[in-house]
C-alpha cells in the first residue's frame, strides 16, 4: 500500500515502539481435545496470570491480553503444533516463558517452544498456509485398503465435494488443497498422513478427505470413529512452506539463555 | 488420562467439555488408596453446578482429607443422556469417570425445587434404585443437604439421610464414623443408627406420618429410640476460622459464574418475609475484611481469574464494605481484575463505588422493591421506601446511568389492585425523574425495565401458612400491571406463572409429593428450571396419575396449629417468631433488622453471629 496524503500527518508520528513477541507452540491432548478455540484463548489468558508473566495489554477501557492464535482445532482433534502470539510488556527470557507456562497450564496442554519474533513478522493466523496431520481411520479401512486406493484417489484430476462455508455448502474442488497424502500404517493399525491447505484463503479440514476417500474405496464414512492428530502448521516463505515457528526470531535471544 | 467415555459420543453431543473435566485444580487421587468415595452431585448441567460456590469449598474441604475422594457429578444435558441410555453407560464422575454406583455417598446439593426429578434421573442413570428401601449394601447412600432440605419430606423417600446446615461442621464426623463402622464390618444399616446421635442429621426411615381424612397431617412420630423429636440446623460460628479453600476450580469451557468468588457473610440481617433465605440462613455472621482479602490474593493467584464477586444475600449490609470495596480496587485493579458487585443497595456510596469498578461501562441498575406500594413494602418488610429508589435513580441518572431494571412481586399477601397499579407508577415516577435532569445531562433516552417474578410462600417465612394464588390468577395480575402501564420508556416482563405454581407445590410439599415426583420423571421431566424443557402437562399428569391434588399443597391457607411437613426441623428461628411476624405482616406493620434492633428470632440459640455483637 502506499502513503497517500490523506495518510500522512506529521503531527501523529511516533517513532515504533518496540514490542515484544513470542511464537508459542504448544500441545493439544486427549485431557482437552473436547476445548473450544475461544476456550483455549481464555485458559492461555488465566495461566499467564497464575504464572504471573508480564503480559502486555490493550489500551482502552476493557484491557485485555494481546495474545492470539493460529488456526482454530476442530472439537476432538489433538495437536502437537498450535500456536499462538503472546505479546509481552518487557523482553522475557523465551525459555522461563516456557517453564512457566507449563507449570501451571492443565493436563493436555504443553508448551514446546517459544520463539521471541522480529517485529515484522507476520502474525500466527494470517502467515498460515498449511497444516500436517496424522488420520486414524477406524477398522473396516484396513492398511490393504488404503495401499490398494490411495494412488488412485490423489490422481484424480478434481475430486468434488460438498463443502461448507459460512452461509450455505457448495460443490468444491478439493483435490488442490491436498498437497501431501500418503499412507503410513504400522503393521494392522490404520494410519494416513496429509498435508492440507489451511488459512484464510484456503483451507480443507481432513475430515473432508476422509469422507471423499470414503467415498472413493467405497467404505460407509463414521465421522465419529475416525481419529485426527495436527503434526504441524506451516506458512509460506517465497516459495516452499516452512513451520510457523521457523524464520521468524528476531535472531536475538532464539537460543535458550 | 483418557476419556473412558468413547469419543464417538462425545463428538456427537452439544459442549462435550461439560463431561471431561482435567479443569485447573481438580484433584486427582488414586480410588484405590483412599476409603471413601464421595460423589458431590450437582442435579443441574455442569455450566450451572461449576457456578455453585457451595460446591467449591465442600470440593476441597472434603478432599483435605487423605482418607476420602471427593468427585463430582453432574446432570447430563438430555443429548448425553440419551446417548448414555442408549449405550448403557451409567452416570459417572467427572474427575475419574467411575460409575457412581461405585462410591460411598452420592450427596446431591438441592438448590432449587426445580431439581428434584434431575436427581431422580441421575440415581436412575447410575443403576441406583430410587427408593432408599430398595438400595442394598453395596449400593451408595443417597444424602442431600442444601437450603431446600429444610423442607426434606418430598424427597423423604428416596433418600437416606439429610444433612441439614452448613456442611464444613459435622463432615468430617460423619466421614470418621462411615470409616470406623466400615472397617468393623457394619452395615449401612448400623452407620444410619449411628447418624441418630447427631442432631442436624435427619434419616426419613425413623419417622412415620399419618394424615388425617382431610389431607393434614395427623402425626409425625419418631419409630426408633434415638430419633429425635426435633432436629437443628448445624452452622458455622466462626467465619474467620472456618475452612475455605485457597484455591478454586478453573473451568477450561464457559460456565454461568466464572470468577473467583468471595463470600462476605453468611445469613442477613433484613427478615424480608417472603425469604426463604433470610431465615434459613440466620444468624448474620461476618468475616472480617482483613480474611476476605487474604483470600482474595489465594484464589486469584490460584485461578488466573479477572474477576472477583462478593457474594452475600445483601452486600451493602457487609460492615467493613468500605474497607473491602477499597482494599479489593486498590490491590487488584491495577492488574486489571473487575470486581463485580451483586445486590447493592443504590446509594451515593455504592454508585461512586460502581463508577470506579466499571470504568466507562454503564450497566443497569436495578433495584427490588418487591412490590409496588408502602403498604405492600411494609406488610412484607421490605426496607426500601419509594423515595430511597427515587433518590438512588436520580443519584445514578446524574452519573450517567440511564437503564433502570425494577424487580417486583405479584400475588403477595394482602395484595389489591392498587398493589398492581402501584408498579407501574412507581416505574413512571422514575422515567419522570430521569426528565428533570438537564435536556444536556440525557444524551439518551431513559429506559426501565419492570419485571415480576410470581410469590411462591416458602416454609420457614411468614408466609409459610399462605395460599398461592393459581396460575390463572397471577396472569389476570400481570395483566393488570401491564395495562397501566402506558410509558414506551418502560418495558414489563412477567414470568412464567406455571412453574411457579409447580414450585409452590413442591417447595411446601409433604412425604406424598415423592409419588409425584417419581410419576412426573416417568412420564420424562428432567431439567424443569429450564423453560424450554418444563412441561406443565406433564407435571398435572402426574399429579392426576398418583391422585394428589397441587391446590392442597399450593393454593391452600393453613391454619397455625396444622402440622406442617417441616415442623421435625429447626432453623432456629422459632415457629412463634414466623407467626408473630405473620400478623404484623397482615397489619402492615415493620420489623427491625437485626442490626437495629434483637427481635428475638430464636437464631441465638446458635451461640454465635450478630446476635452476640450488640448485645
Amino acid at each position: 500500500m502506499t502513503t497517500t496524503e490523506k495518510d500522512y500527518n506529521p503531527k501523529a508520528f511516533t517513532p515504533p515502539k518496540e514490542r515484544f513477541l513470542y511464537r508459542v507452540k504448544f500441545t493439544k491432548g486427549e485431557e482437552v481435545k473436547f476445548i473450544g478455540h475461544l476456550d483455549i484463548m481464555r485458559l492461555f489468558q488465566r495461566a499467564i496470570k497464575r504464572a504471573k508473566l508480564p503480559v502486555a495489554y490493550s489500551q482502552g477501557f476493557n484491557p485485555h491480553q494481546l495474545l492470539s492464535f493460529a488456526s482454530p482445532l476442530t472439537l476432538g482433534t489433538t495437536s502437537e503444533g498450535e500456536y499462538g502470539d503472546f505479546e509481552m510488556a518487557r523482553k522475557i527470557n523465551p525459555q522461563t516463558l516456557v517453564d512457566s507456562l507449563n507449570e501451571v497450564l492443565p493436563r493436555g496442554v504443553r508448551v514446546i517452544s517459544a520463539v521471541p519474533m522480529k517485529n515484522q513478522a507476520e502474525k500466527a493466523m494470517a502467515a498460515m498456509a498449511g497444516a500436517e496431520y496424522i488420520i486414524y481411520p477406524e477398522e473396516s479401512m484396513t492398511p490393504n485398503i488404503i495401499e490398494a486406493h490411495l494412488d488412485g484417489f490423489l490422481k484424480q484430476q478434481e475430486i468434488i465435494m460438498m463443502k461448507k462455508t459460512k452461509k450455505d455448502t457448495k460443490a468444491t474442488d478439493i483435490r488442490q488443497d491436498i498437497f501431501d497424502m500418503k499412507h503410513i500404517s504400522d503393521g494392522k493399525e490404520p494410519k494416513i498422513y496429509v498435508f492440507l491447505a489451511a488459512g484464510s484463503q484456503r483451507n480443507l479440514k481432513p475430515s473432508l478427505v476422509m469422507e471423499a476417500f470414503y467415498q472413493y474405496v467405497g467404505l460407509e464414512f463414521f465421522p465419529y470413529r475416525i481419529k485426527y492428530h495436527r503434526l504441524e502448521l506451516y506458512r509460506k516463505e517465497g516459495d516452499t512452506l516452512v513451520p510457523l515457528s521457523e524464520g521468524i526470531s528476531d535472531g536475538n535471544g532464539a537460543e535458550p539463555v | 488420562m483418557k476419556n473412558k467415555i468413547p469419543d464417538e459420543i462425545l463428538l456427537q453431543v452439544e459442549k462435550p467439555g461439560r463431561y471431561t473435566g482435567n479443569e485447573i485444580n481438580m484433584v486427582i487421587k488414586d480410588p484405590k488408596q483412599v476409603d471413601i468415595r464421595f460423589g458431590f452431585c450437582f442435579p443441574d448441567v455442569y455450566e450451572v453446578g461449576m457456578s455453585h460456590l457451595g460446591l467449591q469449598i465442600l470440593y476441597f474441604f472434603l478432599n483435605r482429607r487423605e482418607d476420602t475422594y471427593c468427585e463430582r457429578f453432574f446432570a447430563p444435558w438430555t443429548d448425553m443422556d440419551a446417548m448414555m441410555r442408549e449405550r448403557e453407560i451409567p452416570l459417572f464422575s467427572i474427575e475419574t469417570q467411575d460409575s457412581a454406583k461405585e462410591f460411598d455417598f452420592l450427596a446431591f446439593t438441592l438448590q432449587y425445587e426445580m431439581s428434584y426429578t434431575n436427581i431422580l434421573n441421575m440415581l436412575d442413570l447410575g443403576g441406583v434404585p430410587l427408593y432408599a428401601k430398595d438400595r442394598k449394601e453395596s449400593d451408595p447412600l443417597v444424602i442431600c443437604g442444601g437450603s431446600c432440605a429444610y423442607n426434606p419430606e418430598p424427597l423423604a423417600d428416596f433418600v437416606d439421610f439429610f444433612y441439614l446446615g452448613e456442611g464444613e461442621v459435622l463432615y468430617d464426623d460423619i466421614l470418621e464414623l462411615y470409616k470406623q463402622n466400615k472397617k468393623n464390618g457394619g452395615t449401612k444399616a448400623e452407620f444410619l443408627e449411628k447418624l441418630l446421635d447427631f442432631d442436624s442429621i435427619y434419616i426419613p426411615k425413623y419417622y412415620d406420618v399419618t394424615y388425617k381424612k382431610n389431607g393434614e397431617i395427623a402425626s409425625f412420630t419418631p419409630n426408633h429410640l434415638k430419633a429425635r423429636k426435633v432436629l437443628k440446623k448445624t452452622i458455622v460460628t466462626d467465619m474467620d476460622h472456618v475452612f475455605y479453600p485457597e484455591k478454586q476450580l478453573v473451568p477450561l469451557i464457559d460456565v454461568v459464574h466464572d470468577r473467583v468468588t468471595l463470600e462476605l457473610f453468611r445469613g442477613c440481617i433484613r427478615g424480608c418475609r417472603f425469604c426463604q433465605a433470610g431465615f434459613v440462613y440466620r444468624p448474620v455472621r461476618e468475616k472480617t475484611a482483613e480474611t476476605l482479602l487474604k483470600q482474595a490474593r489465594n484464589l486469584v493467584e490460584a485461578s488466573g481469574h479477572e474477576e472477583i464477586s462478593l457474594i452475600s444475600l445483601s452486600t451493602s449490609d457487609y460492615t467493613c464494605f468500605p474497607q473491602l470495596a477499597n482494599g479489593l480496587l486498590d490491590e487488584f485493579s491495577k492488574d486489571s481484575i473487575n470486581i463485580s458487585l451483586p445486590s447493592l443497595r443504590i446509594d451515593a456510596f455504592s454508585l461512586d463505588l460502581m463508577q470506579k469498578v466499571q470504568e466507562v461501562r454503564k450497566s443497569s441498575l436495578t433495584f427490588a422493591p418487591e412490590a409496588g406500594t408502602q403498604r405492600l413494602r411494609d406488610v412484607i418488610n421490605k426496607n426500601l421506601s419509594e423515595e430511597e429508589i427515587l433518590r438512588g435513580s436520580a443519584l445514578a441518572f446524574e452519573g450517567g446511568w440511564n437503564r433502570v431494571k425494577l424487580y417486583f412481586m405479584i400475588g403477595l399477601p394482602t395484595e389489591t389492585e392498587e398493589d398492581l397499579i402501584g408498579i407501574a407508577t412507581l416505574s413512571e415516577k422514575i422515567v419522570e425523574t430521569y426528565y428533570k435532569l438537564s435536556k444536556e445531562k440525557r444524551p439518551r433516552p431513559v429506559q426501565v425495565v419492570a419485571s415480576s417474578s410470581c410469590f411462591v410462600p416458602k416454609p420457614f417465612t411468614p408466609f409459610q401458612w399462605d395460599a398461592q394464588d393459581t396460575h390463572m390468577e397471577f396472569l389476570e395480575k400481570a395483566k393488570i400491571v401491564k395495562k397501566h402501564i402506558t410509558k414506551k420508556q418502560i418495558k414489563y416482563n412477567y414470568h412464567e406463572a406455571k412453574l411457579s405454581s409447580l414450585e409452590g407445590a413442591l417447595a411446601r410439599g409433604d412425604r406424598r409429593i415423592g409419588k409425584v415426583l417419581h410419576r412426573a420423571w416417568e412420564l420424562g421431566c428432567v431439567f424443569d428450571g429450564w423453560s424450554d424443557l418444563f412441561d406443565y402437562n406433564k407435571w398435572m399428569q402426574a399429579f392426576e396419575d398418583t391422585g394428589i391434588d397441587p391446590a392442597f399443597y399450593a393454593n391452600r391457607e393453613r391454619s397455625y396449629d396444622e402440622i406442617l411437613p417441616w415442623d421435625h426441623i429447626s432453623v432456629g428461628v422459632t415457629k412463634a417468631f414466623l407467626m408473630q411476624e405473620r400478623e404484623k405482616a397482615l397489619k402492615a406493620q415493620v420489623t427491625p433488622n437485626c442490626r437495629q434492633d434483637c427481635s428475638h428470632c430464636g437464631a441465638k440459640s446458635f451461640g454465635g453471629g450478630i446476635c452476640y455483637d450488640y448485645n
